[in-house]
């Protein structure tokens, strides 16, 4: 009994609520265009490229640590892809994609580094720095100009590709969860991962390469940039240097509204997946109701606050409480 | 809470079971560079006029910070809306193709018009006017304000707008006249149509090049960064400026001669007309291919001329010079 009533007190029902919430509200105001197949649709736009993201936001989360470096990290890469493969005079697309990759795994391993090798440093500051690094590079790279051109089947059957009603990139973007869940929850290998964010000087004495174990995540999420970045520039078909702004916080925020927390050692992948819906279904909703560019990052902004502040709220009056019964049983025992 | 959820299921199911209405009226949808730039939301007056003399509906909508993907992420919840025909000015003539093309293929009708989309992305394309006559008006007005030689700069908005580059290619060639051998155009800077980063390149000029005569800025954005950023320095009249500018956001440097004289066309003029094609395009009265014609209201008959390439383009009127003389009577228009 007690371990059901657990089981549905998880932050992921609460999730669950605001889905059937959000989407209830919105299919009830927009009858013929806010409906299943076409919010299918329009995953590709809210879901795939910060989904990537927001898988490595939360990796670094649960480390107790942040970057904010990877919108740019991915603008770096797919940079890097774009005129590399300059519409088709350049190398082979395949090598292109993989030098994104590279790229990606190169400027997480650098992060990973910093951050490792200078402790006394907030990862903040560090990532705070790299971010401009990085954007800085692919502006030297590419200036004001854009590059794209890409192979037909990276900018359509990719980027506007379906099987059956279900986007391609969805499919993708899917298959990640699963893995991740299983890594993450179910292996020692994520639960070092959980050690070291709980509490490092612990898990460092308990023998655990804290050290190495920070690189590799920083590194995966480099790497996980990049292929967000990918599939972002597989739908716009052109590539800027501009690309992604603002997507690191956009990716932080869906880690945190999956119940990742920024003082580590929490993080959840059925979460992150739920968050991520739950911004389609919100932002969607938003975006066609209102369309309003301002209204829609206004009101994201206040649902981040609010159902973050929300479990410290119920805590505070819980133990407000608790307090009052024990001072209201001292006082009879008197 | 069980109780709950059964009763938004069955609340969706209902709502999902409702048919879409049907509708009858046009529906366009409008999509802009930016928000909140008062050159837009003077077009959109124009769509207004049009709409009270046509009865269609439109809704309109722009990314808070000029990107390609916010625009992409507008034209995807157009899609979605059914509307039956999408107007853009394009931020990147070649990111949104992809994503106007699906919606091509869904029957809906698109119209550049302001920035073009490249061709295979777009039905037909809207100039405000002769691109050639806005490139050489601009060369003429900055070289009689400086005497006919000096250094000169062109303050842009993004490279990859197409109405910018053109206009540039056009000063270029006219700057190539024996008449302009003694003035040099020294660089081209781009300010992405953002308020700050325009000041900062025009800040740029001035300390780069100390013998700068000249500034052309073919933006409403930019001329007006720029007129503020010559006054903070104190150079009023010892650089000049001229370009693209908003009567109503000119007017007190134009009165205090920062600017002796800019140009624009009519903004309201060019969203009544991209009104008037887009429904005549809906209606199936025309299909965008070169020497139609469609009648645009007060503007008259207007005709689809070839671009050189053999695509429909059209356009609105020529650009008015406005200086100390008329400013006045126009500050109030728009």
């Amino acid at each position: 009994m007690h371990r059901a009533k657990r089981f549905f007190l998880r932050w992921e029902w609460l999730l669950v609520l605001l889905i059937l919430g959000v989407f209830a509200f919105f299919s009830w105001k927009m009858p013929g265009s806010y409906t299943f197949p076409k919010l299918l649709d329009q995953t590709r736009v809210y879901m795939v490229d910060v989904g990537f993201m927001a898988l490595g936001a939360m990796l670094i989360l649960i480390l107790g640590d942040i970057d904010i470096s990877v919108a740019s990290t991915a603008a770096l890469s797919v940079t890097a892809m774009s005129v590399a493969y300059s519409a088709g005079s350049g190398m082979p697309f395949g090598a292109a994609l993989a030098l994104a990759l590279a790229v990606g795994i190169l400027c997480g391993w650098i992060n990973g580094y910093l951050v490792t090798r200078f402790k006394e440093l907030f990862p903040m500051i560090i990532t705070l720095s790299t971010q401009t690094i990085y954007r800085g590079i692919a502006y030297i790279i590419l200036k004001d100009q854009s590059a794209g051109s890409f192979p037909q089947w990276f900018a359509k059957g990719l980027g506007y590709g379906k099987i059956g009603s279900v986007p391609v990139m969805l499919l993708c973007v899917l298959v990640m969860f699963p893995v991740f869940y299983v890594w993450l929850h179910r292996t020692a290998s994520g639960r070092r991962i959980f050690a070291t964010g709980t509490n490092i000087v612990t898990a460092r004495y308990s023998g655990l390469r804290t050290d190495r174990t920070k690189v590799i995540l920083f590194t995966l999420n480099g790497l996980l940039a990049a292929v967000g970045g990918i599939f972002l520039a597989s739908r716009t078909g052109s590539v800027k240097y501009t690309i992604g702004t603002g997507y690191e916080m956009q990716a932080i925020g869906i880690a945190v509204l999956g119940g990742a927390s920024t003082a580590g050692g929490k993080g959840s992948v059925v979460g992150v997946l739920l968050s991520l819906v739950l911004m389609t279904c919100l932002k969607n909703g938003l975006m066609i109701a209102y369309n309003d560019s301002f209204i829609l990052n206004l009101s994201i902004g206040v649902l981040l606050i609010s159902v973050v502040l929300f479990p410290n709220i119920a805590n505070m009056i819980q133990k407000r409480r608790q307090l009052r019964k024990r001072r209201v049983e001292s006082a009879a025992n008197l | 809470m069980r109780k709950i959820v059964t009763l938004l299921l069955a609340a969706l199911l209902v709502l999902t079971l409702v048919p879409a209405m049907a509708e009858e009226t046009i529906t366009l949808g409008v999509v802009y560079k930016q928000t909140g730039n008062p050159f837009f939301e003077a077009a959109v007056r124009g769509f207004e006029e049009a709409q009270k003399e046509l009865g269609f509906e439109f809704i309109h909508n722009g990314p808070a910070d000029s990107s390609n993907e916010g625009q992409i992420q507008i034209i995807e919840g157009y899609i979605q809306q059914e509307v039956d025909a999408i107007a853009i000015s394009a931020n990147d003539a070649s990111g949104v193709v992809s994503v106007l093309q699906t919606a091509m293929d869904k029957g809906i009708k698109v119209i550049s018009w302001d920035s073009a989309v490249a061709p295979e992305g777009r039905n037909l394309n809207i100039d405000p006017s002769v691109a050639e006559n806005i490139g050489r008006v601009q060369v003429e007005e900055i070289s009689k304000q400086i005497g006919g030689e000096g250094q000169i700069a062109i303050l842009s908005a993004g490279a990859t707008m197409d109405n910018q580059n053109t206009w540039i290619e056009y000063m270029k060639k006219e700057l190539e006249k024996e008449e302009y051998a003694k003035i040099e155009l020294v660089t081209i800077v781009y300010g992405d149509d953002l308020t700050d980063k325009s000041y900062q390149e025009m800040q740029g000029l001035i300390d780069s090049y100390p013998d700068l005569k000249g500034v052309i800025s073919p933006t409403t954005v930019g001329v007006a960064a720029a007129a503020s950023c010559i006054q903070d320095n104190g150079l009023t009249g010892k650089i000049k400026l001229t370009g693209l500018g908003l009567p109503s956001e000119m007017a007190d440097y134009i009165t205090a001669g920062v600017c002796e004289g800019m140009y624009l066309w009519n903004p309201i003029d060019l969203g009544y007309c991209a009104a008037y094609a887009s429904v005549a395009m809906v209606k199936g009265e025309i299909t965008g291919a070169v020497g139609e014609t469609f009648e645009a209201g007060r503007l008259g008959t207007i005709e689809i001329f070839d671009d050189g390439n053999g695509n429909g383009f059209t356009i609105v009127g020529d650009p008015y010079c406005f200086t100390a003389e008329n400013i006045d009577e126009w500050k109030n228009v728009y």
